[in-house]
Formats: C-alpha cells, sequence, structure tokens
C-alpha cells in the first residue's frame, strides 16, 4: 500500500492510499474522491513529466523499494484542475 | 534521497507506533512544535531527531489528533505494543518533536488544511465504490530493532547482486551442458574405454559374438535363396527388383515437383535439363528444379531491366491497371518496394502425377486475353483532323438540288417589249384589239359596245397584226402631236385616252389664241383713247400702290443706306462754306437785319432748325453797319475806356478775333428713336489717362545734325564688390542674383570664394621664380658665399633664408 501525497500548489493537498499496482487513473478517481473535482481534469505531473491513465503506480515510483510495510513515499505530484 | 526518505519513513513509523502506545492524551501537549529541545537527545536518538528537526521545519504541521491517535492504535493494533511500552519518558519528548515535525500521515480530513488523508477503511469504501479492489495492507514484519537499536536497513550490496547474477549464469551453463551431454552421450568418445578394450577375454568374446551373427545372417541369407531357386522365382524376382529399381525413378517420381520457371519459357521440342535447385542444408522445403541456363537468362533480363532505369513513379498512372484477362489489378502504393520487402516472385509450376506440365492452361488464358483484346474499346477519343473544305461524295447526296422558280421579268411597256408569245394568252384580257383597223374608221372615239363584233371578228384576223400596228400607233402618235389636234390620230385603244386630253388642250389653246387675236384687233382700234386711259390707269395704279405703301410705310422702318450714312456724319464744319453760297448768304442777312430789325432776329419759317448761330452775329451786323456807314479812311478807334464793348470791337478792328461765324451744319436727327437699342459705338478715345497721354509724344522729331559722324564706343562693364571686372557669365550671374533675389547657397559662395583666392594667389605668384622663393634663395645665397655656385650639402637648414642673410 502506498500513500501518494498531491498537492496543486495553491492549497490543495492531498494524501491518497492506494496500492502499488493501480493505474494513474485509479490514484485519479481516488484524488477526485477526496478533492472535489472529476477525475479526468485532474493532471498528474512530476515537473512537467505527465503521468498517462494506463500507467501503473509501480511503474511511476521508482524510488519505492517496498518494505513490507507501510511505507509512505513522498510523490510531489500536481493536481491540475 | 530516497534512502533518507526511507528512513524517516521508518522513524515516523516507529513514532507513531510509539505515540500509539503512550495513547492519546499525551499527544495534546506537545502540540508546539517550536519546541527546539531535539539538540540535546541521546545519541542514538540524534540522527532522528535531526531528522525530526528537518521535518519539522520542511513540512507545515497539521494536528490530526484523535485522528491520528486512533489511525496510530489502529496500525500499531497488529504490531507489537512492547515497543511503544518500552521508553515512554522518551518517546513522548521525542513524539512530541516527531508528532510536530510529522507529515501526518493520519492526519483526518476535516481536521486540517493541508494534506487531507483517508484511514484505509474510507479508502477501501471509496475503492469500492470505484469499482477497485481493496487497499493491499502489506503484513508488516516485525521491526527488526528498538527505537534504540534501529535497524540498520539492508544495504545494497552490489557485489551480493554480481555474484548471485554470476551464480545464475553458471547454472544456466551447467544445465545446457547437461543437455549436451545427455544428447551426445550416445557418440562415444575417442577417449571412452569400451569394456572390452582393455580385457582381452572381452574382447576375444565380442569377436566372437560378432563372428557368430555374421554366420547366422549368411547362413539365413544362404536359405532363403535356395528357396527362390526351389520356386523358380529367383529370376522373377531379380528382374522385379531390376525393374523396381529402373521404375523406382521415373517421369511419376517427378510427381508435384515445382520448376521454377515459367511454362512459357520451355519450348516444344527441345530438351532441358533441370536440376535441383541449391538449398541450404538444414533447410527442410521441399525439392525445387532449376535450369543453370535459364536462370542465368533471367538474371540477365531482369539486370537489363534495371539498367533501363525506368521510372518508379507514374504520376499519373491509374490507380488500377487492366490485366490482360480484364480483369482489375489495383495498382500498390510504393510498390518497387515489394520485391525487396517480400522477396522475389518467382514464377514456377508443378509437375502433376505424370511427371508431366502442359501449358494448356496457359495456352488457353492466352486465347482469353487475345479475345478481349480484340473485344477492347480504347478510352482515347479520335483525335481531331483538319476538317476539309470540299464535301465528301457521301455528303454531297445529301443534297437536293432544289429548282429555282424562274422569276418573271417585269415588262416595261407593253408597246416596247411585247412577245408574240405574251400577247397570244393576253386575249383574255378586257383589251381592244382594235389597232386601228380600217374599219373603224378615222374616228377617234370607238365605241366599245356597239364594236363588240367588230372585236371578234378582229380578234380572228391573223396574228402579224400587232406588230404592224405598233408601228402604225406610233406613227400616228407623231402626226397627232404635228397638227393641232384636228385630225384626230387613228391610234389604238391605249393611246385614245392619251389622244383625248390632247385634244382637249389644243382646243384651249386655239381658244386662247383666238381670244387674243381679237383682243388684239380691239386694241388696234381704239388706241388713241386707249392710251389715256391706260396712263390714267396706270397714275391711279401707283397712287394707289402708293397709298398702299404708306400706311405701311408708316408703320415700318425703312433703312436707307444714304440716310444711315448721313446720320452717323455728325457735323459738317464745312457744310454751307462753298463759294456758291455767299450771296445767298447776303441776301439773307439783309433780310434777317429788317426782319430782326421788325421782330428781333426770329427764325426764317422756310428754313428748318439748321442751327444756325445767330448769338453774336446781330451785334456784328449792327457794328458791321455801324462801320460800314462812316467809311473814312482810318477808322477812329474806338475809345477803349468806354468798356469792354469798346475793347472788343478795337480787337476785333485789329483783328485779333475771329469773327467769321462757325455755321455747323447738323444733320438732323431723326424723329424716332433709334430702332435698336442694343447696340453701342465703341469709342476709342476716351482713353484719357493722365499717365499715357504723358507718355506719347506728339512733337516733332529729327536727327541731330551736329552728331551725324558720332560712333560711340560702348563698353559696358561689370564690376564686383572688391573691385574686380566681371566676365559675361559672372557679370549675368550678379544679375540674376539681383533679379531674384537670393544669392548662391553655402557651397557654392566658398567654392567661388575659393576660386578667388587662388585667382588672387595666382596672381600673387612670381612668374620667374618658384612659390618658396627657391631663386630668390639660391641668389641670396651666393651673394653671400661671393661664388658662383652653390654647394648643395648639408641639411636642408643651411639653406634656410635666415642662415643666409647671416
Amino acid at each position: 500500500m502506498i500513500e501518494v501525497v498531491c498537492n496543486d500548489r495553491l492549497g490543495k493537498k492531498v494524501r491518497v492510499k492506494c496500492n502499488t499496482d493501480d493505474t494513474i487513473g485509479d490514484l485519479k478517481k481516488l484524488i477526485a474522491a477526496q478533492t472535489g473535482t472529476r477525475w479526468n481534469k485532474i493532471v498528474l505531473k512530476k515537473w512537467y513529466t505527465i503521468f498517462k491513465d494506463h500507467v501503473s503506480l509501480g511503474d511511476c515510483i521508482l524510488c519505492v523499494i517496498s518494505r513490507g510495510r507501510i511505507y509512505i513515499p513522498i510523490l510531489v505530484l500536481f493536481v491540475k484542475y | 534521497m530516497g534512502s533518507s526518505k526511507k528512513h524517516r519513513g521508518e522513524k515516523e513509523a516507529a513514532t507513531t507506533t510509539a505515540a500509539a502506545g503512550t495513547g492519546g492524551a499525551t499527544e495534546q501537549p506537545p502540540r508546539h512544535r517550536e519546541h527546539k529541545k531535539h539538540k540535546h537527545r541521546s545519541g542514538g536518538s540524534g540522527g532522528s531527531g535531526g531528522e525530526r528537526r528537518k521535518r519539522s521545519r520542511e513540512r507545515a504541521t497539521e494536528r490530526g489528533g484523535g485522528r491520528r491517535g486512533a489511525e496510530a492504535e489502529t496500525r500499531s493494533g497488529a504490531h507489537g505494543r512492547e515497543r511503544s511500552q518500552t521508553e515512554p519518558s522518551e518517546r513522548r519528548v521525542k513524539r512530541e518533536k516527531r508528532d510536530d515535525g510529522f507529515e501526518p500521515a493520519t492526519s483526518s480530513k476535516s481536521g486540517s488544511g493541508d494534506a487531507s488523508s483517508l484511514s484505509i477503511e474510507e479508502t477501501n469504501k471509496l475503492r469500492a465504490k470505484l469499482g477497485l479492489k481493496p487497499l493491499e495492507v502489506n503484513a508488516v514484519k516485525k521491526e527488526a530493532g528498538t527505537k534504540e537499536e534501529p535497524v540498520a536497513a539492508d544495504v545494497i550490496n552490489p557485489m551480493a547482486l554480481r555474484q548471485r547474477e554470476e551464480l545464475r549464469e553458471k547454472l544456466a551453463a551447467a544445465k545446457e551442458k547437461r543437455l549436451l551431454n545427455q544428447k551426445l552421450g550416445k557418440i562415444k568418445a575417442l577417449g571412452e574405454d569400451d569394456p572390452w578394450l582393455d580385457d582381452t577375454t572381452a574382447w576375444i568374446e565380442r569377436s566372437r559374438q560378432l563372428q557368430k551373427e555374421k554366420d547366422l545372417a549368411e547362413k539365413r541369407a544362404k536359405l532363403l535363396e535356395e528357396m527362390d531357386q526351389e520356386f523358380g522365382v529367383s529370376t522373377l524376382v531379380e528382374e522385379e527388383f531390376g525393374q523396381r529399381r529402373q521404375d523406382l525413378y521415373s517421369a511419376r517420381d517427378l510427381q508435384g515437383l515445382t520448376v521454377e520457371h515459367a511454362i512459357e519459357s520451355f519450348q516444344e521440342g527441345e530438351t532441358v535439363v533441370l536440376t535441383l535447385k541449391d538449398k541450404g542444408v538444414l533447410q527442410e522445403e521441399e525439392d525445387v528444379l532449376v535450369n543453370v541456363n535459364l536462370v542465368d537468362k533471367e538474371r540477365a533480363k531482369k539486370n537489363v531491366e534495371l539498367r533501363k532505369k525506368k521510372p518508379d513513379y507514374l504520376p499519373y498512372a491509374e490507380d488500377e491497371s487492366v490485366d490482360d484477362l480484364a480483369q482489375q489489378k489495383p495498382r500498390s502504393i510504393l510498390s518497387k518496394y515489394d520485391e525487396e520487402l517480400e522477396g522475389e516472385r518467382l514464377h514456377s509450376f508443378r509437375l502433376d502425377q505424370g511427371g508431366m506440365a502442359d501449358g494448356i492452361r496457359e495456352r488457353e488464358l492466352e486465347e482469353v486475353r487475345a479475345k478481349l483484346r480484340l473485344q477492347a474499346q480504347s478510352l482515347s477519343t479520335v483525335g481531331p483532323r483538319i476538317a476539309s473544305e470540299y464535301l465528301t461524295p457521301e455528303e454531297m447526296v445529301t443534297f437536293k438540288k432544289t429548282k429555282r422558280r424562274v422569276k418573271k421579268i417585269r415588262k416595261k411597256e407593253k408597246e416596247v417589249v411585247v412577245r408574240a408569245d405574251d400577247l397570244l394568252p393576253l386575249g383574255d384580257q378586257t383589251q381592244d384589239e382594235d389597232f386601228g383597223s380600217r374599219r373603224r374608221g378615222r374616228g377617234r372615239y370607238r365605241v366599245p359596245e356597239a364594236d363588240e363584233a367588230q372585236e371578234e371578228e378582229e380578234e380572228k384576223e391573223p396574228v402579224p397584226q400587232p406588230p404592224q400596228s405598233d408601228d402604225t400607233r406610233v406613227e400616228n402618235m407623231d402626226i397627232s402631236d404635228e397638227e393641232d389636234g384636228a385630225t384626230p390620230p387613228s391610234g389604238s385603244p391605249e393611246v385614245l385616252e392619251e389622244d383625248e386630253a390632247e385634244l382637249e388642250l389644243q382646243k384651249q389653246l386655239e381658244k386662247g389664241r383666238r381670244l387674243r387675236q381679237l383682243q388684239q384687233l380691239q386694241q388696234l382700234r381704239d388706241s388713241g383713247e386707249k392710251v389715256v386711259e391706260i396712263v390714267k390707269k396706270l397714275e391711279s395704279r401707283q397712287r394707289a400702290w402708293e397709298e398702299d405703301e404708306d400706311p405701311e410705310r408708316k408703320g415700318t422702318i425703312v433703312f436707307n443706306a444714304t440716310s444711315e450714312f448721313c446720320r452717323t456724319l455728325g457735323e459738317i464744319p464745312t457744310y454751307g462754306l462753298a463759294g456758291n453760297r455767299e450771296e445767298q448768304e447776303e441776301l439773307m442777312d439783309f433780310e434777317r437785319d429788317e426782319e430782326r430789325s421788325a421782330n428781333g432776329g426770329s427764325d426764317s419759317d422756310g428754313e428748318e432748325n439748321i442751327g444756325w448761330s445767330t448769338v453774336n452775329l446781330d451785334e456784328e451786323k449792327q457794328h458791321q453797319d455801324f462801320s460800314a456807314s462812316s467809311t473814312t479812311i482810318l477808322d477812329e478807334e474806338p475809345i477803349v475806356n468806354r468798356g469792354l464793348a469798346a475793347a472788343l470791337l478795337l480787337c476785333q478792328n485789329k483783328g485779333l478775333l475771329e469773327t467769321t461765324v462757325q455755321k455747323v451744319a447738323r444733320v438732323k436727327a431723326p424723329n424716332k428713336s433709334l430702332p435698336s437699342a442694343v447696340y453701342c459705338i465703341e469709342d476709342k478715345m476716351a482713353i484719357d489717362d493722365k499717365y499715357s497721354r504723358r507718355e506719347e509724344y506728339r512733337g516733332f522729331t529729327q536727327d541731330f545734325k551736329e552728331k551725324d559722324g558720332y560712333k560711340p564706343d560702348v563698353k559696358i562693364e561689370y564690376v564686383d564688390e572688391t573691385g574686380r571686372k566681371l566676365t559675361p557669365k559672372e557679370a549675368f550671374r550678379q544679375l540674376s542674383h539681383r533679379f531674384h533675389g537670393k544669392g548662391s547657397g553655402k557651397m557654392k559662395t566658398e567654392r567661388r570664394m575659393k576660386k578667388l583666392d587662388e585667382e588672387a594667389l595666382l596672381k600673387k605668384m612670381s612668374s620667374s621664380d618658384t612659390p618658396l622663393g627657391t631663386v630668390a634663395l639660391l641668389q641670396e645665397k651666393q651673394k653671400a658665399q661671393k661664388t658662383p655656385y652653390i654647394v648643395l650639402s648639408g641639411s636642408g637648414k643651411s639653406m634656410n633664408a635666415n642662415t643666409i642673410t647671416k
């Protein structure tokens, strides 16, 4: 399980728990549920690298080394509305 | 960074669990994050404290409060709580900081503004709603170490990794080897030992066995042969075998083999040797027969085609080409690469069952193709051809000759153009055929009703009459003209009408003539009386005419050239001054005097207003009378002091006055005003300027006689401001500058100045010497040295004028 931090630099910061094998699209849905926007309006980036919806989180988050415990990698992603 | 994060995460995890253990109540006081009491932490947690500090500085904080606590509890539920209980006090302190700096993984949504997060259950609910599988909560292993003894993270040992890799490779290699050995195990290697090689006995036994087997085999063969011979089939068997050997390989055996040439390349009657095409050893494809020569030929052909350099791309080629068999073959894109990509398409045919291939099918196809080609219609339209100017015979047939209706020529006078043919059908017309026949007599008039019978008779008359009658008609006409209408013309009926008119005319004329004659006779008789009458008549007529005219005159204006001329004359100064009139004048004067004395000078009735000026006349006449009365030789001088009159008289006597009367005759102005008011007389004498009059010279001009031979030498010299004489060009320039009021511009004046300066310099220059005055210097030097020569040596300074003067 991963907790992902999403920050839009305008005041909305959200931490979302999800699995490693979830896709970005799922993550977006979770974010949308928490922030109140539409999930297809969210754009997740890692400093201009936009993450596409079909990619799984495990492939995106490269610094994760699953340790068999609750591990929270801090991935600052920008959410655009 | 990652590792540090990891560590941080671990620490956080540790702290959360620790915090959970001690309870939520203790979390309340350590809300202040500003406490920086980390510095004096114990060594073990120093690092973590430092990290925590970092965290506290970094993160914006939020307090989850109870939420966090609960979550921490739940989390730690699975883990051991013993950790938490071991060091509550320290944890408490540290917890503060950790909590402060701790980026709350457990902060509630509602509580804080930043980084809201849901708990696992909530997340799972959400996921279920969205259709995702629930969160995988990894079974958390027991922490290896406590806070005091923090577990060192597993060091990634690159060496170990490499070793593992190598091992794997080795294993894989060994496995392969094994397999190979298994495969090749059957084959005896050279070095391998058989049991019987070393041991003689074993060898002997083996050899014996082999021998035995051989013998047995031979025996069997012999037995079989004997059996065959017994049956007498041996020969047959041999034959069979021999045939089979022959039959083994015949044309039939070629069934199904492909020949990689086009059938068309084989011609009837020729033998072509086909061989198996080369193929790779390991290729399991079927055999292909091929003729080497044909292959070479085909290759050569292909090369020739390639060398021709046909265009790869035909831009206007159609998308689909029609095959010979009238089948549409779509043109593919970049078809030139098909060979490269898919490989060469080889024409080949299979040999059928008998090992034969016939080209029947191909021939049939050819026939079909030929047929279709004949049927084909080319879409290209027939090109334009030059139209011929002449009609082709085929087109000529289409023409139908249209008969033209011959127009009837309009007949002129029937007397002149009359044909025999035409006249015949004219019998229908209501014409009298009486062409002056004698039966009618010489009567001009014909009675048509009475003579109808005659007509019929006449019609029966022979044809040649008409031409004759023409002549007679003409003749008759002539005759009628000459005569005074006495003899009636025996003209044709057509001419009859005309004759009648003529006759009437002539009658009238005759009448008139007779009357005239009679009149003349009458006139002759009373001539005398008539003359008087005529005269009277004439007079009366004239008067009548005049009277008629006068009223006209009164209304009209008659311009007469003479009258106009006279009117425009104006005054005639010489009127009445001719010699003839003097006597009359005198007479008139005397008469006038008498009259004047009686009346006081009234005008004569007889004359009209001619404009006699009579003002001075009376007095003068009186004076003249006076003088005439006393005729002494020397007149008495009138006494001047008597008055003006006397003075005037004196002047008159002396001849100082003009006493002649100027009789000015004026043209009588017409009573009527000028008929036309729209005209004016332009008076050119009205130009009476004072100045223009000044200009004109009305005097007498004559050349000076004393200056006859004078021929002045005119020299006009122009001078500029410095006193220099100007050339004509410069003079003109000066003039134009004055005229236009502006001189030259800056450049021009500068140039002019420069030129002037140069001229001045030129003038200043000595003609005999160089500009530097070399000659003068030399001369001076000579004087100084008192030698006729000069030594040219030394520096230039020695030649200076200063030195010379020295």
